[in-house]
C-alpha cells in the first residue's frame, strides 16, 4: 500500500493548481457576485484536457482515474469553489453514461464534453423528492418509437447550459418495487418542450448554473433510454457511488483553501503586540483544522485509489463525503473566526468560502442520508 | 534548429518565513515548496515558441537531484523533446561556477543554434550561469532579455534596461540568451502534455559523465563559497497599520509626516 | 594593488551609480581607483569630464564596437587591458544592473576568475573580499568569500551605499588606452529604445511608495497611486505586477 502520489499525479495536481490560481481569482468575486462562470474560463478548461479527464481515451478523455479527478476538482475548489464547480460540473452526469450507457451513447455524448463543445446535467430532484428519490413524479411515456416526458425538476445544476441532460423518469409506475419504477433517458436541451428558468439568490458556488427545468410533451427516441427499463433508481445509486467521491474533494479542497487563508491571517495580523499565530489558542486551532482536512483527504484518497482499482466500496465513500462535507464546514467556519470582523466583509475571500461550503453537506446525498448509507452496511436493515 | 534550454528547481519562498538552519548555511527546508525558477519558466516558453515557429529539437537540462526532476517533467509536458539531469552529491549547494561547469560538460560535443537560461535564480539571484556558459563554449550572450526573435542565422533581441528605456541587440547564431521575465506568458501545463511526457526520455547524468574531477570541481567552489546565511535584523519598533485602504493610507502620512523629512 | 572601477552611462549621460562605485572602491582600501569609460569614438572625454576629480585616474576605451552597450565588447576590452597590465587590479567593480549583468559574468568567464553579483555591502577580507548579499527574495542576507584571483569581479547593488557617494576632491589624470577589440564579436548594438515617453527612473526618486503581490487587485493600485500623490513620491513596483500589466515596466 502506498501512500504517495505518483509523479504524474503530483504533476497534474500542480497543473490544476497553477491554472485555478492564475485563471479563477481574478474572475472569483464578480462570479460570485453576478452569478456566471466566464466562459472563456470553459474554454481553457477543456483545451488544457481538464474536462473528462477520468473518461477512457476512445471518448476524447485522459484515460485517468477517479483520483486523478478528486485532485483537479480539490485545486479547483481550493482557488474558488463557486468556479470550481462550473468548470468540475460540466461533466456531472458522464459517470452515468461511462457505467450504463451503450456505445453510441457513450461516442455521441462524451467527446464534446472534452473539446469543449458541450455540458452535461444530471436531473433526479423535484420540488416533492430530495431525498427520497423514488418519488420522483416526471412521467415518461411510450409512445411508438418515442417518449413523452413531462414534469418539472428543481435545484438543476447547469440547468440552463447543458446540452443534453440525463433526466430521472417515472417509466414503470406499476412496478410492485419501489426501486424498479424509475428509468434514465438522455434529453437533448433543444428539443421542443425542454423549458429551464435560473434559480437565483444561492447562498453559495453562486457562480455555478442552478435551474428548475419544466418538461412538457418532451419527445425524445426510444434509444435515449439508457440501459434497460426500471433500472433508474440502481444506476442512480452506482453514480452516486462515484460522484461523492468528486463531492467529496470538493469539501477538502474549500477547507484546504479556507486553512490557507486563515494560515496567512494569522501569521501577518498583529493583536497585543504579537502575530495572532503567537497565541496557543489560535496555534491549537490551526492545527485542529490542518489535521481534519488531512484526516478527510485520507479517506477520500483511499475510497478514491478502491474505486480506480473497481472497487466502489460504498460505506467508505458515504464516509469520505460526510466527513469531506463537514470539514469544510467546520474549517472555513474556524478560518473566518480567526479572521475576527474582516471575514465578515465580502472583501475578504473567506466569507464566500463560509457560504461556499454548505453545500457539500446538502447536495448528492445530505449528510444525514450519508450517515444512513454507513449504518445500513454496519447494522443491516434493522 | 537544435535548441537547449536550462532550468533550475527552486523553494518557492514568496509566503514562507524562511529559518537558517542550525548550520547557519542552509535554509530550513522542510515544509517548502520547491517550484522551477521563474525565470526559466519565461526562457523554456521561449525556447518552446521558437521551437514551435521555425521547427527543430527542443532539449531541457537541469541540474539537480532526484526530486527536481519535476522541473524537467514540466520541460517535457510543454514541448521538450528529451530532457537531462546531472547530478552528482559534490553539485549540492554548487556555486555558479561549480554548476556551469556541469552544464558545459552536460552540453558535450552537441552543438546547439540557441541556450536559454533564466537570466537569474530566485534562490541566490546571481545571474552568472548563462554568460560563463557562453564562454566556456565559446558562443556570444546577451543577458536580461525581453522580446527576441530569431532570423537568418542571427538573434534580434531587446535588452531591459533602467528607467524604461531598453537597447537593441543583434547577435549571430550560435548563441546564448538569457531570458528576463514577462517577455512570454508561459502556457500552463495540460493534462496531454504530461501524458506525453511520461514518454519522453529523460537522461541521467554524473559527475564522470560530465567529465568533471572532484579536482575541477574543488577549483570551481573556490572562486565563491558560502560563510553563512543570516535573517536580516528586523528593524525597531516595526508596525502594521490596519484599517480599509484609505485608513492605511491616511495612518501612513500621518506616521511619515511625523517622523518629518517628508512634504 | 588597484581597483578598477567601470563606469556606467547611458545615452552620453554618467549614470548616478558610477559616484556609488567610485565610493564603493575607495572604501575597500585596496590601492588607487582607476575609473574605466568604455565608449564609441569621440564620446570617451564628455563622459570623463563628468568623472573629474572624484578617481585618481580615468581611462578611456573607445572603439566602435562600443558605441552604445555591447557587454561582450566590453569584457574583451577589459579582459585584454588586464592582461596588459604590469599588475592587474586586485578588484573590478561593476553595478549590478542591466549592463552589470551582461559584461560582468562574461568577464569572469573569460579570465576564469572569482566573481560576486548583487552585493550591498563589501569589504576586503584576507586575500580577497567577503561580501554580503541578499538572496531569497530579500528574505535572508547571505555571506560570501571569493577566491584570491589575481583578480575578482563584483558588481554592486545600485542605492546600497548607506550615504551620499562621498569622495575626497582630487586631480584626475585621464589616459586613453588601446583594447584590440576583435572586429568580429557576434554581437552588435543596433538601437536605444526608448519604451516610454517621459519614463520615470526609479532608481532616482527620493520617496517611493512600492507596489507588490500583496496588492491583490488591479483597482487597488489607485489607492497605492493615491497615496503616492499625497507624499510627492514616485509610485513603484515588483516584478510580478509589471508581469501581469497591471503596472508598466519602468515601475
Amino acid at each position: 500500500m502506498s501512500f504517495n502520489l505518483t509523479s504524474e499525479q503530483i504533476d497534474i495536481q500542480k497543473a490544476a493548481r497553477e491554472f485555478a490560481r492564475g485563471e479563477f481569482t481574478k474572475w472569483a468575486r464578480e462570479a460570485d457576485e453576478k452569478e456566471y462562470c466566464p466562459e472563456v474560463l470553459y474554454k481553457q478548461a477543456a483545451e488544457l484536457g481538464f474536462q473528462g479527464i477520468f473518461f477512457p481515451e476512445e471518448y476524447g478523455g485522459a484515460g485517468l482515474g477517479y483520483m486523478e479527478f478528486c485532485l483537479v476538482i480539490e485545486e479547483f475548489w481550493r482557488v474558488d469553489p463557486g468556479l470550481g464547480q462550473s468548470l468540475g460540473s460540466v461533466v456531472f452526469g458522464s459517470d452515468l453514461l461511462l457505467t450504463f450507457g451503450s456505445e453510441e451513447q457513450k461516442k455521441k455524448y462524451l467527446p464534446p464534453i472534452t473539446e469543449g463543445e458541450a455540458i452535461m446535467a444530471a436531473a433526479i430532484t423535484e420540488a416533492d423528492a430530495g431525498s427520497d428519490v423514488t418519488a420522483v413524479a416526471t412521467r415518461a411515456v411510450l409512445d411508438g418509437d418515442e417518449w413523452v416526458i413531462n414534469g418539472t425538476k428543481m435545484f438543476i445544476t447547469n440547468g440552463n447550459l447543458a446540452d443534453y441532460i440525463i433526466l430521472y423518469c417515472l417509466t414503470d409506475p406499476d412496478n410492485p418495487s419501489r426501486h424498479q419504477r424509475h428509468s434514465c433517458i438522455i434529453v437533448e436541451t433543444d428539443r421542443p418542450g425542454f423549458a429551464a428558468t435560473k434559480i437565483h439568490g444561492k447562498m453559495g458556488i453562486r457562480a455555478s448554473d442552478t435551474a428548475e427545468l419544466s418538461l412538457t410533451d418532451l419527445r425524445v427516441p426510444k434509444e435515449n433510454l439508457i440501459g434497460e427499463r426500471g433500472e433508474g433508481f440502481a444506476q442512480f445509486m452506482a453514480f452516486f457511488n462515484r460522484t461523492r467521491l468528486h463531492i467529496a474533494a470538493q469539501g477538502i479542497g474549500v477547507a484546504q483553501g479556507a486553512l490557507d487563508m486563515a494560515t496567512r491571517h494569522v501569521k501577518n495580523r498583529v493583536q497585543f503586540g504579537r502575530p495572532l499565530a503567537a497565541l496557543q489558542a489560535v496555534q491549537f486551532k490551526i492545527a485542529e483544522m490542518a489535521t481534519r482536512v488531512e484526516a478527510s483527504r485520507s479517506l477520500l484518497y483511499r475510497a478514491a485509489s478502491l474505486a480506480d482499482q473497481g472497487i466502489f466500496d460504498h460505506k467508505l465513500i458515504a464516509m469520505a463525503k460526510w466527513t469531506a462535507g463537514e470539514t469544510g464546514v467546520r474549517v472555513t467556519d474556524e478560518a473566518l473566526q480567526l479572521h475576527g470582523g474582516y471575514g465578515y466583509l465580502a472583501e475578504y475571500d473567506i466569507e464566500r468560502f463560509y457560504r461556499d461550503a454548505k453545500i457539500v453537506e446538502l447536495y448528492e446525498g445530505t449528510k444525514e442520508v450519508e450517515k444512513q448509507v454507513i449504518a445500513r452496511v454496519i447494522l443491516g436493515k434493522a | 534548429m537544435k535548441i537547449a534550454v536550462f532550468v533550475k528547481h527552486v523553494p518557492d519562498v514568496a509566503e514562507a518565513d524562511l529559518e537558517v538552519a542550525a548550520d547557519g548555511r542552509t535554509v530550513k527546508g522542510g515544509e517548502l515548496p520547491f517550484e522551477m525558477n521563474e525565470w526559466d519558466r519565461f526562457a523554456l516558453e521561449e525556447a518552446v515558441l521558437v521551437k514551435d515557429s521555425l521547427g527543430g529539437e527542443l532539449t531541457s537540462f537541469l541540474i539537480g537531484d532526484e526530486a527536481a526532476e519535476e522541473s524537467l517533467r514540466r520541460c517535457l509536458a510543454v514541448g521538450a523533446d528529451r530532457a537531462v539531469r546531472v547530478w552528482d552529491d559534490g553539485l549540492a549547494g554548487a556555486n555558479p561556477f561549480a554548476l556551469t561547469a556541469a552544464m558545459r560538460g552536460a552540453i558535450g560535443e552537441d552543438e546547439y543554434d540557441l541556450i536559454l537560461c533564466g537570466a537569474q535564480s530566485s534562490d541566490d539571484g546571481y545571474g552568472l550561469g548563462g554568460p560563463l556558459l557562453a564562454e566556456a563554449l565559446g558562443v556570444p550572450s546577451v543577458a536580461l532579455v525581453n522580446k527576441m526573435k530569431v532570423e537568418g542565422g542571427k538573434v534580434l533581441v531587446t535588452r531591459e534596461l533602467e528607467g524604461g528605456w531598453g537597447e537593441e541587440v543583434e547577435v549571430d547564431l550560435p548563441a546564448l540568451v538569457t531570458i528576463q521575465t514577462g517577455i512570454n506568458e508561459p502556457r500552463y501545463v495540460s493534462i496531454l502534455g504530461i501524458k506525453k511526457a511520461r514518454k519522453k526520455p529523460i537522461d541521467l547524468m554524473d559527475a564522470v559523465s560530465v567529465g568533471i574531477t572532484a579536482e575541477r570541481l574543488a577549483t570551481e567552489k573556490e572562486k565563491l563559497s558560502l560563510v553563512g546565511i543570516e535573517t536580516p535584523a528586523v528593524g525597531e519598533g516595526a508596525e502594521i497599520l490596519e484599517g480599509s485602504p484609505e485608513e492605511v493610507a491616511a495612518k501612513c502620512l500621518a506616521l511619515l509626516k511625523e517622523a518629518g523629512g517628508v512634504l | 594593488m588597484s581597483v578598477w572601477v567601470v563606469a556606467e552611462h547611458r545615452n552620453g549621460a554618467m549614470r548616478e551609480v558610477t559616484y556609488e562605485l567610485l565610493s564603493h572602491g575607495a572604501a575597500l582600501g585596496l590601492g588607487p581607483v582607476t575609473a574605466l569609460v568604455f565608449s564609441g569614438p569621440g564620446d570617451g572625454s564628455a563622459l570623463a569630464a563628468s568623472l573629474d576629480g572624484k578617481a585618481p585616474r580615468t581611462l578611456i576605451v573607445e572603439d566602435s564596437s562600443l558605441l552604445g552597450f555591447n557587454g561582450t565588447a566590453q569584457a574583451a576590452a577589459l579582459a585584454t587591458l588586464i592582461s596588459q597590465s604590469t599588475e592587474p587590479p586586485k578588484v573590478i567593480l561593476g553595478a549590478h544592473s542591466a549592463a552589470g549583468m551582461d559584461w560582468a559574468p562574461t568577464l569572469a568567464g573569460k579570465l576564469a576568475c572569482p566573481a560576486v553579483t548583487d552585493v550591498v555591502a563589501l569589504a576586503a577580507e584576507g586575500a580577497s573580499l567577503a561580501a554580503t548579499r541578499v538572496v531569497y527574495g530579500g528574505k535572508l542576507n547571505s555571506k560570501v568569500k571569493l577566491g584570491e584571483g589575481p583578480s575578482v569581479i563584483a558588481t554592486i547593488r545600485p542605492g546600497s551605499l548607506e550615504e551620499e557617494p562621498s569622495l575626497t576632491p582630487m586631480t584626475t589624470t585621464i589616459e586613453t588606452a588601446n583594447a584590440d577589440i576583435p572586429a568580429e564579436l557576434g554581437k552588435r548594438f543596433v538601437a536605444w529604445v526608448e519604451e516610454l515617453a517621459g519614463a520615470v527612473d526609479i532608481s532616482q526618486a527620493d520617496i517611493l511608495v512600492s507596489v507588490g503581490r500583496g496588492i491583490q487587485d488591479k483597482e487597488n493600485i489607485d489607492v497605492a497611486e493615491a497615496l503616492a500623490e499625497a507624499l510627492g513620491a514616485t509610485l513603484s513596483c515588483s516584478r510580478p505586477v509589471v508581469d501581469i500589466n497591471w503596472l508598466p515596466k519602468e515601475r
